[in-house]
């Protein structure tokens, strides 16, 4: 009787423990799936401000025009990482082409920032390109967007020239899927990561210039940072604000930087930027969460008042389905109306919602784009990570065995897996106290594994989610067909998207005939952007300033004119000021015309003085004969 | 007689249509050529620009731009100059129109290709953003105040005085109660 009791008791425990288990993850599932629904919403906004529908892919049309500059990329980056069905191939295929076309200019991509080159590499990486080898430059050589945004710059633009956000986020590209740093490079990833680590702040966080902990930066610096977070290297450097001498490994700085934030958020969730609570600001945050492994909605530092900062963000979301970057009219950042929806604001939401479901799904992070851990891994990951929170808060000489057992195990997992114990320093703790040797392999030493990779769509938002051979349809073909003759820079984006199409499809032969149609379009829009740049360096170079102009620049402008009337309205609008055009003619018309005027009048005034000179000697002589008359 | 004098006076009257110059034109080119044309009932605003506070840190300057071509000696890239307040002008169309008036070089994104929805100042006369160091690029005021609106947003209005000025410490050499609005927002 007894024995049944007490089996019936573990029965009952066991049940109750069950219940609590399923409720928690019946409410993790909810989350998971309120998440989902606001990834949709906010792609369903982005695209019917592209006047696209929600079914057409949202990387089409105009969009693609977009390849490659800021406004564009963050978002095949954000929806490629979760594997939302859209034309990742388009994306790449025209952001290829714009880097090769900006690479075979003078100033390739803006020179001093860096991040350009971060940004594009990991919008490519995230829709399955290559960052090492994207399109050809000039000499027709693979670029390599790796090397030439971050060790293989410019010696007068190196990677902090425009401050701490040059080095946070190469770090991330470097770190994204493992580049390697050439030996002779110049430059090391421990040489980065000091970079950054001097720049703390007295109060722990890190700022842009300011004396105080700015969220976005501190966020993206613990993003930065986050791999390294487990390694038991010390650092030694000089902090740059107060000259001060320190020795820290990346988990001091890291934790003194997470409860920086955790002071200056507000009880409302959110935090201040510049003086304003602002969604962008929530966004680092939590993606600097999830990459450490923190759950927002159970770490007490992050929860204020009861409002966790999932709460906070979803506070800055519109009807419409996307983001303002602040409720009340922010000086810093006019664009941001309190009443509309922002692209930055929805962007950044995008991918932190994006970063969330990664980390409820147990997907590599955010930042990270190797391939998905194998299952025994993870496996060995998890239980190793519920061993150490099993230990007892209170450690003693009895434990000593246990906690040796579980480093080696720890050990065991790949240095550069080993990030993703994330309780790992608890652990670490527990030798301390132990005077356990660590002798852990130093992350950092570890990181460069490959030279060159893939990035892949990670298949999270849906199942029907594949990547079959390609097959350029009949639709697509009409699609061709309907190009207008009279081509713009407009089509630019869906041209290079067909071509690309049908040059890989399984049934290229079928219609092999368009490949050199498409391709004479895009080269008559290559044609079509080089006129217009030409056209505006000649407006710059021949007009100014007006005053100087003659009537001997009357073909210049003239055939600058005619030029212009030969390009579509679309791209007319792509000519600068084209007012000082007109302008220059009708200077050039006034001027002219008063040299006709000036010339006729000229004729007539000598033909009229010498009309009259004529008549007054004529009546003169007349006078004269009468007088000779009369004396007669 | 009166033929004569008639005469005379159409001789007259040619000489000084010659002497003066006056131009026939249409409307429209009278518009377009006297647009600019400051007079005494046209609203005005004044725009100069300046790099005074580059001065102090050309060390920090690559090699390529320390010189007085980049950086005149005085700071000054174009003196304060009176321009006709068009409708509807903002401080980036008449920079805009200065700097091609003047032939000075002018880089910027604009609205389209940016997430802030308004021009940015990338470069002008060669000199761009971050060549002072991390800190450093161009900013704006009206009348004195730093406006809290992109250039391309801020709308223009009789009399308004605009300094297009080059910093080195995000505004703070330039008098921009910086730090302050972080602390004390």
């Amino acid at each position: 009787m007894k024995k049944l009791s007490s089996a019936l008791m573990i029965l009952l425990v066991n049940l109750l423990f069950m219940t609590v288990m399923t409720a928690e993850v019946d409410a993790k599932e909810e989350l998971k799936n309120e998440i989902r629904d606001d990834i949709e919403q906010i792609i369903d906004w982005k695209k019917a401000s592209f006047g696209l529908h929600a079914e057409q892919p949202l990387l089409s049309s105009q969009f693609l025009n977009h390849a490659g500059d800021a406004s564009g990329d963050w978002y095949p980056f954000a929806i490629g990482r979760i594997g939302y069905p859209d034309d990742y191939r388009a994306y790449l295929a025209v952001v290829e082409d714009q880097v090769s076309k900006r690479y075979r200019k003078a100033h390739q991509l803006d020179e001093s920032k860096a991040t350009e080159w971060h940004r594009i590499a990991l919008a490519i990486l995230a829709v399955g390109g290559d960052p090492t080898n994207v399109g050809s430059d000039k000499n027709g050589e693979p670029i390599n967007l790796i090397a030439d945004g971050t060790y293989a710059r410019a010696p007068d633009k190196p990677l902090d020239f425009q401050g701490i956000n040059g080095l946070t986020w190469g770090l991330i590209t470097l770190d994204s899927l493992g580049f390697k740093i050439p030996d002779d490079a110049g430059l090391t990833r421990d040489e980065i990561i000091m970079d950054i680590l001097k720049r703390q702040l007295p109060d722990g966080g890190f700022s842009l210039n300011g004396t105080r902990t700015d969220p976005d930066i501190t966020g993206m610096v613990i993003q930065a940072l986050a791999p390294y977070y487990n390694s038991e290297k010390t650092y030694e450097y000089q902090l740059s604000r107060t000259n001060e001498q320190v020795a820290k490994t990346v988990r001091q700085v890291i934790d003194e930087a997470l409860q920086a934030l955790s002071n200056i958020q507000e009880d409302n969730g959110t935090f201040k930027s510049f003086g304003f609570e602002n969604a962008e600001s929530i966004v680092q945050v939590i993606v600097a969460l999830t990459e450490l492994g923190i759950d927002p909605t159970e770490d007490e530092r992050f929860i204020k008042n009861g409002n966790n900062l999932i709460d906070a963000l979803k506070s800055f979301q519109m009807e419409d389905g996307g983001f303002i970057h602040s409720k009340r009219y922010d000086p810093e950042n006019p664009s941001a109306d309190p009443n509309k929806s922002n692209s930055m604001a929805s962007e950044q939401a995008l991918y932190a919602f994006v970063a969330l479901y990664r980390f409820y799904e147990g997907a590599r992070t955010l930042f990270d784009f190797r391939q998905e851990m194998d299952a025994d891994l993870k496996e060995a990951i998890d239980a190793i990570k519920a061993d150490i929170d099993a230990l007892p808060s209170t450690i003693n000489e009895s434990h000593k065995a246990k906690v040796e057992q579980l480093f080696n195990r720890y050990k065991a997992i790949p240095v550069t897996e080993r990030r993703y114990v994330f309780n790992y320093y608890k652990l670490a703790d527990a030798m301390e106290q132990l005077n356990i040797e660590n002798d852990s392999e130093y992350i950092a030493d570890h990181m460069g594994e490959v030279d060159r990779g893939n990035g892949a769509v990670t298949p999270l938002f849906t199942d029907e989610f594949h990547r079959g051979p390609i097959i350029f349809t009949a639709e697509d073909a009409k699609k061709v067909e309907n190009l207008p003759e009279d081509l713009t820079t407009e089509h630019y984006g869906e041209v290079v998207r067909l071509l690309d199409k049908l040059e890989n499809a399984e049934n290229r032969d079928e219609y092999e005939h368009l490949i050199d149609h498409l391709l004479n379009m895009k080269e008559k829009i290559e044609e079509i952007e080089q006129e217009i740049e030409a056209l505006n360096k000649e407006i710059m170079d021949d007009l100014f300033p007006f005053e100087e102009l003659s009537v001997e620049d009357r073909d210049k402008i003239n055939g600058i004119i005619e030029r212009y009337n030969r390009l579509s309205d679309y791209d007319q609008q792509k000519i600068v000021n084209y007012e000082d055009v007109e302008r220059a003619k009708a200077e050039i018309d006034s001027k002219a015309r008063k040299q006709i005027v000036a010339t006729v009048l000229g004729i007539l005034f000598v033909l009229f003085t010498i009309w009259f000179v004529v008549r007054r000697r004529k009546k003169r002589r007349e006078k004269e004969m009468e007088f000779i008359d009369l004396e007669d | 007689m009166r033929k004569d004098l008639l005469l005379v006076a159409v001789i007259v009257l040619i000489g000084v249509i010659l002497f003066k110059g006056t131009k026939i034109q249409s409307v429209e080119e009278y518009y377009l050529t006297h647009i600019d044309d400051i007079t005494p009932e046209s609203e005005t605003i004044k725009i100069s620009i300046r790099v005074d506070a580059v001065l102090e840190h050309l060390d920090k300057l690559p090699e390529s731009l320390r010189s007085e071509k980049y950086i005149p000696k005085d700071g000054i890239i174009l003196e304060e100059t009176e321009y006709v307040l068009r409708p509807g002008d903002t401080v980036f169309d008449v920079l805009l129109r200065a700097t091609r008036h003047h032939k000075i070089p002018f880089d910027y994104q604009g609205s389209e290709e940016n997430r802030f929805g308004s021009v940015y100042i990338k470069g002008i006369n060669h000199l761009y953003e971050y060549d002072c160091g991390p800190l450093s690029g161009w900013m704006y005021t009206v009348n004195g105040e730093f406006p809290d609106e992109g250039v391309s947003k801020y709308k223009l209005e009789d009399g308004d005085v605009i300094a297009i000025q080059y910093t080195c410490d995000l505004g703070r050499d330039l008098g921009h109660p910086y730090d302050e609005k972080e602390v004390n927002p």
